[in-house]
């Protein structure tokens, strides 16, 4: 009886649960969408995807560069921007392992000159972040 | 080689090649033995077995637990394999050559399957591609390294491959012979999974298996063997219970050392993250993305090695598999474990690992990860190159290979020659760690072990961390672990570090030349012979440092002074060895186990002996606090010093913080670093050690950034700190008055803190004095700022004005008090009833002798006088005192000298002195506006107390501590401090300073901040004291008892584990005293079958009071005792003795009134050894059998 009662009562929080995470969607799913269909409309655009991708690259550029310092925001900021960019977009995985081998012979030369360097770490960083994110996309693909 | 086709003849040449590479790293005979545990078990495997895995405790020093059972198997492998090849060398070569050769053959086979699977092109590219990964595996940068310190552990070199290559063939075949076989091999090489072993198995086995699983599931979409991997873990389990099962109960028991590991907090942050903070920021991700070794030189063809990231990424382009890319999840997960410095959000998240009790484990995480790292690297490189090989000509496939064999070949070329670990002794004259054992020594060790009785040796010359250092015939040094301990049996004392808790006693009695105390030191830790290695080429000039270090400056510092050191000890040579190997016999010995004359209790167990010189019979026992007195006992108790200055050890209150500065208070997300130090602070407000460091070091942080920040506004506005809601206003931290004002809160926080904090009123002042040595040191930083800004003069001064008032209200809010330079309380806590008569000594803490004339004890208001005011003594005894109190009020009263009072000023300027005061004209216009004292009779190592009332005009003077030093012959000078002194009216300054080691000379200083500065001091009562840090002992005097007959016993040793003692003529309760490392595991049995004949006696002492039988070494001991023992008896007595040996006190009851019976002493988890061995061995032998059938039904 107790076991019935417990399945019961679990049941009950479980679909509880469900409806409310449901309600939650739905919810901010109301807000997000009309932001989502402006976004989509006016600034996500086929066209605009050159210019998405080439912004991200020069944030990208920017930070390694002319940027002292590490900063997770910026790391995780351009990496965010790009993995959503490139799942919007379906970009393919084989052009972020070229960016990665891009970024792989800046590492290297910089490695030559200065060995492990701040900057040789910071484009280390990077490679290891687009890495981490081409496999994800080349698993979906 | 008939018939075998080209390929396999290329797999033979190299798996030859690689297993003979380490037969020519040394000469024939030459072994690296030496490490911190050593590798003696390849010199003489049977010996090994005897003196350490067989035995859950160790003979080393004292003793104590510690369980090697998981070496059994291995060992014996190797007494196995030294049978038939006798050299020690080549059992070493063999292993080494063997785990390199299966190493690149299990890679070969797993890159060979894996590969099979990702496509079916070029196959006949796959062997070159298997044969070059194995290659990198190999011989990668990471892993040559460390073969010249390989220890058990190293063997997950090979293990790991293979295990994988086994559990691989076992999940793809659903053949369970491959498991059984995997079994099998961890049963061997047991250590590897045994709890020494943690580190490197939690990195590899969870990883390789999961990754193995996904692998079966998601590439291959084959069901898993539910039931034959249930079946596999139980199988492991019961095949390594012998050692898993000692550890995980050591594990469970609360204050076990290995319990105390895993799950103290010590264990967690100390030991785990503070090692791995220290060590992280060396760690680069660019070396690990070419998987080039860390922290070390680079070689030419390291620069090559970017060949292997570029092959991982062309790959990825290419790829179409999604095992590569199940690999390369696996690759990245061990490439932030490796490496650890991915975004600072990765690097907290690794730290935050460290919370999970036993994870401290990985703190040294680049060497526990490198293996797997390097492992993975390799799946995924063999994968890469068979996806690239895909696609690319034939031609060009065969260059890569060639150019990544170059940077392989090349780059461990030093590996191949054994430059890598051919390596000399660090800090010595260029001594090899490879060498060959002294024929003369091997006599040596062998006369040790049929030494008859059963006492401790003690090996000179002493080292610092318990190293033994012996030169070898071929001009190397073995350098390790005692080989007396480790290969004879008898337990040796080899350095400083083994000698704990004794250790600084003994190097303070040499040191004093007190050869009686070095005596009875030797008969309470139950030192019977002495070993001398009297080698020019083991001390002297060869090792001029590591590891004899700080030791040699208490020890005799030459081989010759060492022979003199000896001469003067009550000992006799007993046998001689060569011309350096000596072995002497103490002549007053306390045997193993003896039962105690004298009982005293003491604060701690060298006080009575030690502290007092008493004269008490060595046969005594002390009982430490832990054990409650009876009345009348005889105690020896010490009061504790209690005054401020003693919590101010090494100058810890003059450390002043400097802090890393990155973010300018105008970063956008300051506030939350605000938050953060909030938080920081909150969580060690129950830390008042924590607590006040932190404070501090947020409190220099304010300071600091205004020096990096030169630019930071001034506003001329009140600072009131942004609420968090606030965002507009959190770009006001950019200011001075934001720093100030919140150095002044934040300060005014801490001193409310300390006046309420739960410590004693000691404490309190001496957190006092602290934050007030910061306030000074703050304050003339942020008068150097100002100066040395660029703001305008009216800015300066404003500056100045701001930093004035707030620093004053500092001053006056903490309101310290000067200490009193000639009190000095101590603490009393007396035992209950333990009050009456007793003798009163001050006992001088550096072994100087003291003037009695200098002091009074001042106890619950009665005055105490020496005995002998004219005497000068390092002891001084007191009249007697009657203890009323159990916590009496004791006061040391001291009269100190001033050491200031003879000297002159000495500096340029104008001086006036009148009547004790002294008027200072200090100016820099001459470049050197100074004035100083010179400090009498400074001394290094003592604590000094600077006072005096001072009031100033015009400029501020700075007020120094400068202090010159001579060490090894090079002189040095130093300054403590810089304290401005600002006062218009008589105002009290008390600095307190601990000298250094190496000083020579002091002088207080007075000076001027700048050139255009002009300051007058006005000064007087000036003095500088010695602060006395002597011991306050306690003596209780009782009446003498009339003395109790004491029993006879007669003892022989079984094993190291188990005794059978003898008594007779019991006839009064007695103490039992075993002088081996306490552990409740000692326990006392009846014997029930008692032997009737009359043992031989080898040794008697006291009279044949006490008497060895003829000792022996049987591990099957243990199966007789079992047979043969009754009921343990006296457990509720068992307790510390002589503060660290077990002691029992036997009464008649305990043992039925009889007089004359026998016991057991015997390590009790011992016993259990058998079953959990027993289990084991069964286990292994029934898969062997399975095996062998089921291999001979198939052929």
């Amino acid at each position: 009886m107790q076991t019935i009662a417990f399945i019961k009562f679990s049941n009950f929080f479980k679909n509880t649960r469900i409806i409310f995470a449901k309600k939650i969607i739905s919810f901010f799913g109301s807000i997000l969408q009309p932001i989502h269909n402006r976004l989509k409309k006016h600034l996500l655009t086929k066209r605009n995807k050159p210019a998405i991708f080439t912004i991200i690259l020069i944030l990208l550029v920017a930070d390694m560069f002319f940027i002292t310092g590490n900063s997770d925001i910026r790391f995780f900021g351009i990496i965010g921007l790009y993995a959503f960019a490139s799942f919007y977009y379906h970009l393919l995985s084989k052009y972020t392992f070229i960016l990665c081998l891009i970024l792989l012979v800046i590492m290297y030369i910089s490695f030559l000159f200065s060995g492990a360097s701040f900057f040789t770490e910071k484009t280390a960083v990077w490679i290891v972040l687009f890495m981490a994110t081409g496999i994800i996309q080349q698993w979906s693909e | 080689m008939v018939g075998m086709n080209k390929n396999k003849i290329l797999l033979l040449l190299i798996s030859l090649f690689l297993f003979f590479i380490p037969f020519f790293w040394f000469k024939q005979g030459e072994l690296d033995l030496g490490g911190d545990s050593s590798r003696l078990y390849f010199y003489d495997p049977i010996a090994y077995l005897h003196s350490q895995p067989l035995y859950g405790i160790t003979t080393s020093g004292i003793g104590g637990e510690s369980i090697s059972y998981y070496s059994i198997p291995y060992v014996l492998l190797l007494a196995a394999i030294k049978s038939v090849v006798k050299s020690p060398t080549i059992v070493a070569n063999i292993l080494q050559g063997a785990s390199l050769s299966i190493a690149f053959l299990s890679v070969y086979f797993i890159v060979k399957e894996l590969v099979k699977h990702l496509h079916t092109g070029k196959n006949e590219y796959i062997t070159w591609i298997a044969t070059l990964s194995g290659i990198y595996y190999v011989l990668s940068p990471s892993l040559i390294l460390g073969w010249d310190k390989a220890i058990l552990t190293h063997y997950q070199f090979f293990l790991n491959p293979l295990m994988f290559l086994l559990l691989l063939k076992f999940l793809t075949r659903n053949n369970i012979k491959y498991l059984f076989a995997a079994l099998l091999i961890s049963f061997i090489f047991a250590a590897n999974f045994s709890f020494v072993a943690a580190p490197p198995f939690f990195a590899f086995y969870p990883l390789a298996v999961l990754f193995l699983l996904l692998y079966v599931r998601l590439i291959l979409k084959k069901p898993l063997p539910i039931f034959k991997i249930a079946l596999g873990l139980l199988l492991f389990i019961l095949i390594h219970v012998f050692h898993l099962a000692p550890h995980a109960l050591n594990l469970l028991s609360e204050g076990n050392e290995i319990n105390t590991a895993v799950f103290s907090p010590e264990a967690k942050f100390s030991r785990g993250l503070s090692y791995f903070s220290a060590i992280a920021p060396s760690i680069k991700v660019s070396y690990s993305l070419m998987n080039i070794a860390q922290m070390t030189e680079l070689m030419i063809f390291s620069f090559i090695f970017i060949i292997f990231p570029v092959v991982l990424l062309l790959a990825f382009i290419w790829n179409k598999s999604k095992l590569y890319l199940l690999t390369s999840l696996f690759f990245l997960i061990t490439l932030f474990f490796v490496t650890a410095n991915i975004t600072s959000i990765g690097l907290s998240f690794y730290k935050s690992l460290f919370s999970i009790p036993g994870f401290s484990m990985f703190r040294n995480y680049f060497g526990q990860w490198i293996f797997v790292s390097t492992f993975f690297y390799t799946l995924l490189f063999g994968q890469a190159l068979s996806i690239i090989f895909e696609k690319i000509r034939i031609k060009y496939a065969f260059t890569i290979c060639f150019v990544m064999l170059t940077a392989l070949v090349g780059n461990a070329l030093p590996f191949i020659n054994g430059n890598l670990v051919n390596k000399t002794h660090h800090q010595t004259k260029n001594v090899k760690v490879p060498n060959k054992i002294d024929p003369k020594y091997e006599e040596t060790l062998s006369y040790i072990r049929n030494l008859p009785q059963d006492g401790k040796f003690i090996s000179f010359p002493l080292t610092g961390p318990g190293y033994q250092i012996l030169a070898g015939n071929t001009g190397g040094a073995y350098q390790g672990p005692s080989t007396i301990s480790y290969l004879t049996g008898k337990s040796d004392f080899t350095g400083y570090d083994g000698l704990i808790p004794f250790n600084d006693t003994f190097l303070s009695l040499v040191q004093n030349n007190d050869i009686e105390g070095i005596n009875r030191l030797f008969a309470l830790l139950n030192i019977k012979y002495i070993f001398y290695n009297s080698d020019p080429r083991i001390y002297d000039n060869t090792f001029p440092k590591y590891p004899y270090d700080y030791v040699r400056d208490y020890m005799p510092k030459t081989q010759s002074e060492y022979k003199k050191f000896l001469s003067k000890l009550p000992i006799r040579k007993i046998k001689t060895f060569g011309s350096n190997y000596h072995i002497y016999e103490v002549k007053n010995f306390l045997p193993h186990i003896y039962i105690a004359e004298n009982e005293t209790y003491a604060t701690d167990a060298l006080t009575p002996y030690f502290a007092l010189n008493s004269n008490e019979p060595i046969r005594s026992v002390v009982f430490t606090k832990e054990v409650f007195p009876p009345k009348n006992a005889p105690i020896v108790l010490e009061a504790r010093n209690i005054n401020p200055f003693n919590e101010l050890i090494n100058n810890y209150h003059l450390h002043v913080h400097q802090p890393f500065i990155s973010k300018r208070p105008d970063y956008v997300f300051y506030p939350l670093i605000v938050a953060k130090e909030r938080n920081s602070l909150k969580a060690k407000i129950n830390t008042p050690d924590d607590y006040l460091d932190y404070s501090l070091l947020y409190l220099s942080k304010r300071v600091f950034e205004l020096e990096k920040y030169k630019d930071t506004p001034i506003t001329h506005k009140k600072f009131a700190e942004p609420k968090t809601w606030e965002v507009h206003k959190w770009k006001n931290y950019y200011s001075w008055e934001s720093n100030l004002t919140r150095y002044k809160s934040g300060m005014q926080e801490l001193i409310a803190w300390i006046a309420t904090v739960d410590v004693s009123d000691s404490s309190r002042n001496a957190l006092k004095i602290k934050v007030n040595q910061n306030l000074s040191q703050h304050e003339i930083h942020i008068s150097r700022i100002i100066r040395e800004g660029k703001q305008s003069d009216m800015d300066k001064t404003y500056l100045n004005t701001l930093k004035t008032n707030i620093f004053k209200i500092l001053y006056n809010y903490l309101d310290i008090d000067p200490n009193d330079t000639s009190k000095f309380s101590y603490d009393l806590e007396l035992p209950s009833d333990t009050t009456g008569d007793y003798e009163l000594f001050l006992k001088s803490q550096k072994n100087e002798p003291l003037n009695a004339s200098s002091y009074t004890v001042n106890i619950e208001g009665v005055v105490i006088e020496p005995l002998n005011v004219l005497s000068k003594n390092t002891l001084i005894q007191f009249t007697n005192v009657n203890l009323t109190n159990l916590n009496p009020n004791v006061v040391l009263q001291y009269n100190p000298t001033n050491l200031i009072t003879d000297s002159s000023w000495i500096g340029i300027g104008t001086v006036q002195d009148t009547n004790n005061q002294s008027t200072l004209s200090i100016n820099n216009s001459f470049g050197n506006g100074i004035y100083s004292k010179k400090i009498s009779n400074y001394k290094p190592n003592k604590q000094y107390v600077v006072s005096f009332d001072y009031y100033t005009e015009e400029d501020n003077p700075i007020f120094q501590l400068y202090e010159k030093r001579k060490d090894n012959n090079q002189f040095s000078t130093a300054s403590y401090f810089n304290k401005s002194l600002s006062s218009k009216n008589w105002k009290n300054h008390q600095s307190i300073v601990t000298s250094a080691p190496t000083a020579i000379e002091g002088y207080i200083l007075f000076s001027v901040d700048s050139d255009d500065d002009l300051a007058k001091l006005h000064i007087k009562n000036l003095s500088v004291v010695e602060i006395p840090n002597e011991k306050l002992f306690f003596k209780k005097i009782v009446s003498p008892e009339n003395k109790k007959r004491l029993p006879f016993i007669q003892f022989k040793k079984l094993n190291p584990t188990l005794y059978h003692i003898k008594i007779s003529s019991a006839l009064n309760p007695y103490t039992l005293i075993f002088s081996e490392a306490f552990s409740t595991n000692w326990k006392l049995y009846t014997a029930t079958n008692p032997s009737s004949r009359l043992e031989p006696v080898k040794a008697s002492h006291f009279g044949k009071q006490i008497s060895e039988g003829v000792h022996s070494n049987s591990f099957f001991a243990n199966l007789i005792f079992a047979k043969n023992s009754g009921r343990p008896i006296a457990q509720a007595t068992h307790k510390i003795g002589n503060g660290y040996a077990n002691a029992w006190t036997i009464s008649p009851e305990d043992v039925g009134k009889k007089e004359n019976y026998e016991l057991y002493l015997v390590y009790e988890p011992q016993n259990r050894v058998f079953i959990y061995l027993g289990t084991s061995v069964l286990t292994a032998i029934s898969l062997l059998i399975y095996l062998l059938i089921f291999t001979k039904k198939k052929i």
